[in-house]
């Protein structure tokens, strides 16, 4: 078909489509290397410490614990890949709320492309590397700015509290980076939009069988994709439908959750039309389950503040993520700037470089002496005593 | 032509004029009966129109404008440089269009023998109306006035000719057959890109449908609603028998970077 070669081409099929099984063990690695490197970080900084107070504990230089020690820091507990996926989701739920609050409203397509920047950014990056609340203002604005919604740093800063214009800037390099710089996006939202235009078409023309005009079609179609809609905005993002569908099985799959017949209905007729005929019916078998699957990936989604046992849960992940946050990327901005530096070459900024060298400059010339020459009566053979 | 009138006495045979009499007397001829007159004579017969060449004996019928000043002493060779002229007009054809040099030759030798016919006055008749059929079945013009005055016949073709025949009428051989371009596909913009969608097609009910509650973006200047419901209903099926589960199994693209993993 034509329409699924357009889709093969975009960077979301080629980059950041995933079987079940691929995304599991992606974020399995991830969270492996991002423990490694927390123990490893804990580590360094304790025989930092413990070389400041003396270096008594040779132990932990070596890189092997004592158990007698202090070494509580250092056996430190890493998240688990639930864990993490916990906090990624409350770090969507947190750019939903953030969106919702700014003024301007940011449309929800806008909200729903930073939620996929948050989540493609941490397939290959962990929250122990990097707290989402770090990420999230950035995947914000960097959507603001990819899908033309922009909305200047200044003003959008002053939208949100205690963040200053650094701590949006600063992640963005990092940010484009684990999402592989592809900005584009592909949401089911504007194909909900078409495919509940077709249908009200085709059910005033009689072509959706039982579902017709007579029958109040319009209220019942217009219904189904209203809650569609809502699932898209909440339930697409919070799960991994994105990297398991595509966002036409997507949208249906959010109709199906709404009013299952109707799918069947419009999906019967619209297979029936294609033009070549002889590979509809394992087609459709294989759409049908395929969409069931997306359908009920979409219903099991409960809003995390459904329950004070997800709240719980929340906080105790919270906690366990304080202490094990890895030391050496806590302050973004300074990571960043030390990231800018070491691409100078390590040397320190123009300004010092310019300073030293004229230093160096000056220097000489004290040497030779003067900066036109010797005084005429120290040149030998020319003077006249 | 008379040997008399170009060898003997330099005067007019009409009027009788003498340059010794006359002086700044001029002549004229003309390449019909290449009778030559005195300009007084030209102006005086040939003011009001066609008449015949008023030498005696002579009934060619001619215009003024066909006399003019002779460029040889020798009138034979101005006739046949004349002839040469006229032939060369027709038979005009270059030796890489042969396939061989002794093709061209052959043809070369052809156009000698016409023109020495011509010159000559030996089967003048059949040389000319092998002339006449050359320049017919390969378009050429031979006299201005005589292609308007019959413009049906340098239509006609001959219909068991092969298209790709350099000379249709048949009188010179071993001419290279005409290449004739293939045709050019015209210009597609698209690239072999389909510009029709197997899931949808945009319907003016589509766009009617949608019409309904315009946006605030929809009202500018220029906005076309069958391309917003175009685009609606591509991104509504692209990827529909995408299957994921089945693509992505087959390709590992586990093996992403992981920045700063190195």
């Amino acid at each position: 078909m034509v329409e699924d070669d357009v889709y093969r081409a975009s960077s979301q099929y080629r980059y950041w489509s995933y079987t079940k099984e691929s995304l599991a063990r992606i974020r399995q690695n991830t969270n492996d290397l991002a423990s490694e490197r927390v123990r490893a970080a804990f580590h360094r900084a304790h025989a930092a410490h413990s070389a400041q107070n003396g270096g008594s504990h040779d132990g932990a230089s070596g890189g092997d614990v004592d158990a007698m020690d202090i070494d509580v820091e250092v056996n430190v507990e890493t998240l688990t890949v639930a864990e993490e996926l916990k906090i990624v989701e409350w770090g969507c739920s947190k750019i939903m709320a953030m969106g919702e609050a700014m003024n301007p409203r940011i449309p929800s397509h806008i909200v729903a492309t930073a939620i996929q920047y948050l989540r493609r950014f941490y397939l290959t990056n962990s929250p122990m590397t990097y707290h989402p609340k770090q990420i999230m203002m950035c995947a914000l604005y960097l959507a603001t700015k990819a899908d033309h919604f922009y909305i200047s740093l200044s003003k959008f800063v002053a939208e949100l509290n205690n963040v200053s214009e650094d701590d949006v800037k600063a992640p963005e390099f990092l940010l484009l980076q684990g999402l592989r710089f592809t900005l584009d996006v592909r949401h089911p939202m504007k194909g909900l939009a078409g495919g509940h235009v077709e249908m009200n078409v085709m059910a005033d023309e009689g072509r959706l069988g039982g579902i017709s005009k007579s029958t109040g079609s319009a209220k019942r179609i217009g219904i189904a994709a209203d809650q569609a809609k809502r699932l898209l905005a909440t339930a697409a993002q919070m799960t991994d439908a994105y990297f398991l569908y595509t966002p036409s099985q997507i949208w249906l799959a959010a109709i199906m959750v709404a009013d299952k017949e109707l799918v069947q209905v419009y999906l019967d007729r619209k297979l029936a039309e294609l033009p070549s005929n002889e590979t509809t019916l394992p087609l459709k078998q294989k759409l049908l389950s395929t969409i069931s699957a997306c359908a009920s990936l979409l219903e099991s989604y409960r809003a995390p503040e459904d329950d004070a046992t997800q709240r719980k849960e929340m906080g105790r992940i919270g906690k366990k993520l304080i202490k094990c946050q890895n030391p050496e990327k806590t302050d973004i901005v300074a990571v960043a700037k030390a990231k800018v530096a070491e691409k100078r070459g390590g040397e320190g900024s123009d300004a010092e470089k310019a300073l030293k060298k004229r230093k160096l400059e000056k220097e000489r010339f004290e040497k030779d002496g003067d900066v036109f020459g010797p005084d005429l009566r120290s040149i030998p053979g020319s003077g006249t005593d | 032509m008379d040997e008399e009138d170009t060898t003997g006495a330099n005067k007019c045979p009409v009027c009788g004029s003498d340059p010794r009499t006359h002086p700044g007397l001029r002549f004229k001829i003309n390449t019909k009966c290449y009778h030559r007159i005195c300009e007084g004579c030209v102006d005086r017969h040939f003011s009001s129109g066609k008449a015949e060449c008023p030498v005696g004996g002579c009934h060619v019928s001619l215009w003024k404008r066909e006399w003019r000043t002779q460029t040889f002493e020798d009138l034979k060779i101005e006739r046949e440089i004349e002839i040469r002229k006229r032939v060369n007009k027709i038979l005009d054809r270059r030796e890489d269009e042969f396939e061989t040099k002794r093709d061209y030759d052959d043809f070369l030798e052809l156009r000698e023998e016409l023109i020495m016919n011509l010159v000559f006055r030996t089967d003048v008749a059949a040389t000319n109306r092998k002339l006449k059929e050359y320049a017919q079945a390969n378009g050429i013009k031979t006299d201005p006035t005589e292609a308007t005055s019959e413009p049906g016949v340098k239509a006609v073709k001959k219909k068991d000719v092969a298209p790709d025949a350099a000379d249709p009428s048949g009188l010179i051989k071993g001419l290279k057959k005409i290449v004739l371009a293939k045709a050019k596909a015209p210009y597609d913009p698209f690239m072999g890109m389909p510009r029709t969608k197997d899931y949808y097609q945009v319907d003016d009910k589509y766009v009617s449908k949608v019409r309904g509650k315009p946006a605030d973006a929809m009202l500018a200047g220029g906005y076309d609603f069958a391309e917003y419901m175009d685009e609606c209903l591509l991104r509504a099926f692209a990827g529909l028998g995408v299957f994921i589960e089945d693509e992505m199994s087959t390709r590992d693209n586990t093996a992403i970077p992981i920045p700063g993993a190195a």
